[in-house]
């Protein structure tokens, strides 16, 4: 396990290269100038100048793109050019909003799947499975957004349960419990709905692979009670790709949030990402697509970490 | 009082395809510490047989009726849900064919064990594991202590069914069911659970219906042998009976399949064709389309079960005594 473990860091570093290399290449291949897009047509020419020399734009771009990695091992991110302050300090604000959106989105996809999944598996081609195949075939085909849009209409316009905004909004901070998640409720089902349905269909599989094996029917055999035969013998085996998966959906979660950012003007990483790829804010799309890249990667390893620790014939 | 009586017991399966009839009308005792055997080929109905004794078949789709089905004064057929999960690994206990599946792989062995010794002998914590322990170095595990907390994938095949014998005779049941119990593994292990069994199950006092379709295995293990084909018993007898003067031309064509070495270089027989489809009703003999001995009257009626001598009894038209071996009567 350890000895896996350390190998998976080790890949970590040049999988980081290519990472940082594709990110450079893309964003710097993607045609527009950010000073002049910034600055508008009207302005001298050496303004221009100066400003392109200023951020390195003058520089080749391997050149370029060296600069970049340096200051980077330095822990320097670079600053925006559009609003002229550290990308480290834009990610200071956004992140934590991004990180908790997607803990809340997982945290109820992860509610939502296990008693669907368990349920379906157990009473399969019921009433009860053919609803959940109905909910997670829902799940697959309606986009986020039109999701939020109708809990917005139900919940929040309809039945005034949920507030339509709130995230990161500054009265918030400080109030009660209620007033700091409430905001978060409507977004995390409309972003976390994708994830349910994979997770329950997930764990529907596997609970019925499981039940199907020669140690289900020992356990039985055995004489044990009804609850502990599928908790602790079936739940446990199938669980094994369940928690797996959640890691990786978890990284997941965090790239994918920008329409649901928008819908619900939550002020987080993906409408940051989108409002600097419109005035290439090359040092903004960098650092935070590389931020991103890094959570995935980690939560692969996370995935795999947990892999071995779930299953006892995993000794790498 | 017999230890387990069933009586014309049927269980079936309701499949798309229509009811398949697994088991139909089989009818046994078994005394207390008595060996069974239970010999036929795949699909022949010995492992619903033992699955319907322990109630493990699922219904719907199974359906398991009998006449009787009386274990250890239990009626089984109307013993509730409760009853039949307290009976199962307490009094009745059942071991698999396939070791290395019959295990659950992410739970360690010692919990495996005390699991049932908490669930039937209400022992706790500390209890429950001396006597897993113990339970391990009964059945030739070495450094028991230390493999409880091993998975079962830490263990070869023959250690994981000397596991499962350990799980199955934990709660000293009356009865042991041993489902192919050797089959997947290889003869010399073969050898020494088949004498594990047999040493524990006699100093235990415990009855034993061994299902095999390994001929000189039953023949070296058990006191009485049932042969079944097509969800029926074939012929019904002591082993002496049945392997020396066979009376139903599936045990003959099944001793003729069998290599043996006090006949070596002796050509094997084979029995051609498959076994009927127990969706469609039987109305002659089932084995008759395959069966090298049929008679004029085979074609005509259904065999009853004819008493050959005393505990020897066989659903055969045919005379055959040639194939008996002479001097063993």
């Amino acid at each position: 396990m350890n000895r896996h473990f350390v190998k998976r860091l080790a890949q970590v570093p040049l999988v980081m290269i290519l990472v940082t290399l594709t990110i450079f290449i893309v964003v710097r291949s993607t045609p527009g100038d950010p000073i002049q897009i910034m600055l508008g047509m009207q302005t001298s020419p050496d303004a221009v100048e100066a400003l392109r020399k200023e951020f390195r734009l003058d520089q080749p771009v391997l050149v370029q793109y060296i600069y970049w990695i340096g200051d980077l091992l330095r822990g320097d991110l670079g600053r925006s050019i559009r609003l002229n302050v550290p990308v480290s300090q834009l990610l200071a604000e956004r992140f934590p909003i991004s990180l908790r959106l997607a803990s809340a989105a997982m945290l109820y996809a992860i509610a939502l799947s296990i008693p669907l999944g368990i349920f379906a598996a157990l009473k399969r081609n019921s009433f009860i499975d053919y609803l959940c195949t109905g909910f997670t075939v829902a799940g697959f085909s309606i986009p986020n957004f039109a999701l939020a849009m109708i809990l917005i209409y139900v919940f929040s316009i309809q039945l005034g349960w949920f507030p339509i905004t709130g995230i990161g909004a500054s009265e918030a901070e400080g109030a009660g419990f209620w007033p700091q998640i409430s905001p978060y409720i409507l977004p995390a089902v409309a972003l976390g709905t994708l994830q349910t349905a994979v997770l329950t269909r997930l764990l529907r599989s596997s609970m019925i692979d499981v039940l199907s094996q020669d140690y289900i029917r020992t356990a039985r055999a055995k004489g044990l009670a009804n609850t502990t035969t599928l908790l602790i013998h079936a739940l446990k085996n199938a669980m094994i790709p369940f928690v797996t998966m959640v890691a990786i959906q978890f990284g997941y979660l965090i790239g994918i949030q920008v329409t649901i950012e928008y819908v619900f003007a939550i002020p987080g990483m993906g409408s940051a990402i989108l409002q600097a790829v419109v005035t290439r804010d090359f040092p903004v799309i960098q650092g935070f697509t590389l931020i991103i890249a890094t959570f995935f990667l980690f939560a692969n390893i996370v995935a795999d970490v947990i892999y071995g620790l779930l299953d006892p014939r995993v000794r790498y | 009082m017999a230890l387990l009586e069933v009586e014309n017991l049927r269980t079936r399966f309701a499949t798309d395809r229509g009811v398949v009839r697994a088991v139909d009308g089989v009818s046994f005792t078994l005394e207390q510490g008595e060996v069974l055997g239970l010999v036929g080929e795949s699909g022949s109905g010995k492992s619903v047989t033992s699955l319907s004794l322990m109630r493990l078949i699922r219904e719907p789709p199974g359906k398991i009726e009998a006449d009787k089905l009386v274990f250890d004064g239990v009626d089984l057929l109307k013993a509730s849900e409760s009853t039949m999960s307290s009976l199962r690994g307490g009094k009745m206990a059942m071991i698999f064919q396939d070791p290395m599946r019959s295990l659950n792989p992410v739970l360690t062995v010692g919990r495996q064990l005390t699991e049932t010794l908490r669930r039937h002998l209400r022992l706790d914590g500390d209890a429950a594991r001396r006597r897993a322990i113990e339970l391990l170095e009964m059945v030739g595990i070495p450094l028991a202590e230390k493999r409880l907390n091993s998975y079962p994938h830490q263990f070869s095949g023959g250690m994981r069914q000397r596991v499962m014998i350990a799980i199955a005779l934990s709660c000293n049941p009356r009865l042991l069911i041993a489902d192919e119990a050797t089959t997947a593994l290889d003869v010399t292990i073969q050898a020494q659970i088949v004498d594990l069994v047999k040493r524990l199950t006699r100093d235990l006092g415990t009855a034993v219906i061994w299902i095999s379709h390994d001929l000189g295995l039953v023949a070296g293990l058990c006191n009485r042998v049932n042969v079944m084909y097509a969800g029926r018993i074939a012929e019904t007898g002591s082993v002496r009976d049945v392997f020396y003067r066979p009376s139903h031309g599936y045990t003959v064509g099944l001793i003729g399949c069998t290599p043996r070495v006090d006949r070596v270089g002796a050509p094997l027989t084979l029995i051609e064709g498959r076994p009927p489809d127990l969706i469609r009703p039987i109305s002659l003999c089932p084995f008759l389309p395959r069966c090298a001995v049929a008679i004029d009257a085979c074609n005509k009626t259904m065999p009853a079960m004819n008493t050959i001598e005393a505990g020897h009894a066989a659903r055969c038209h045919a005379d055959l005594s040639v194939f008996h071996q002479k001097g063993a009567a």
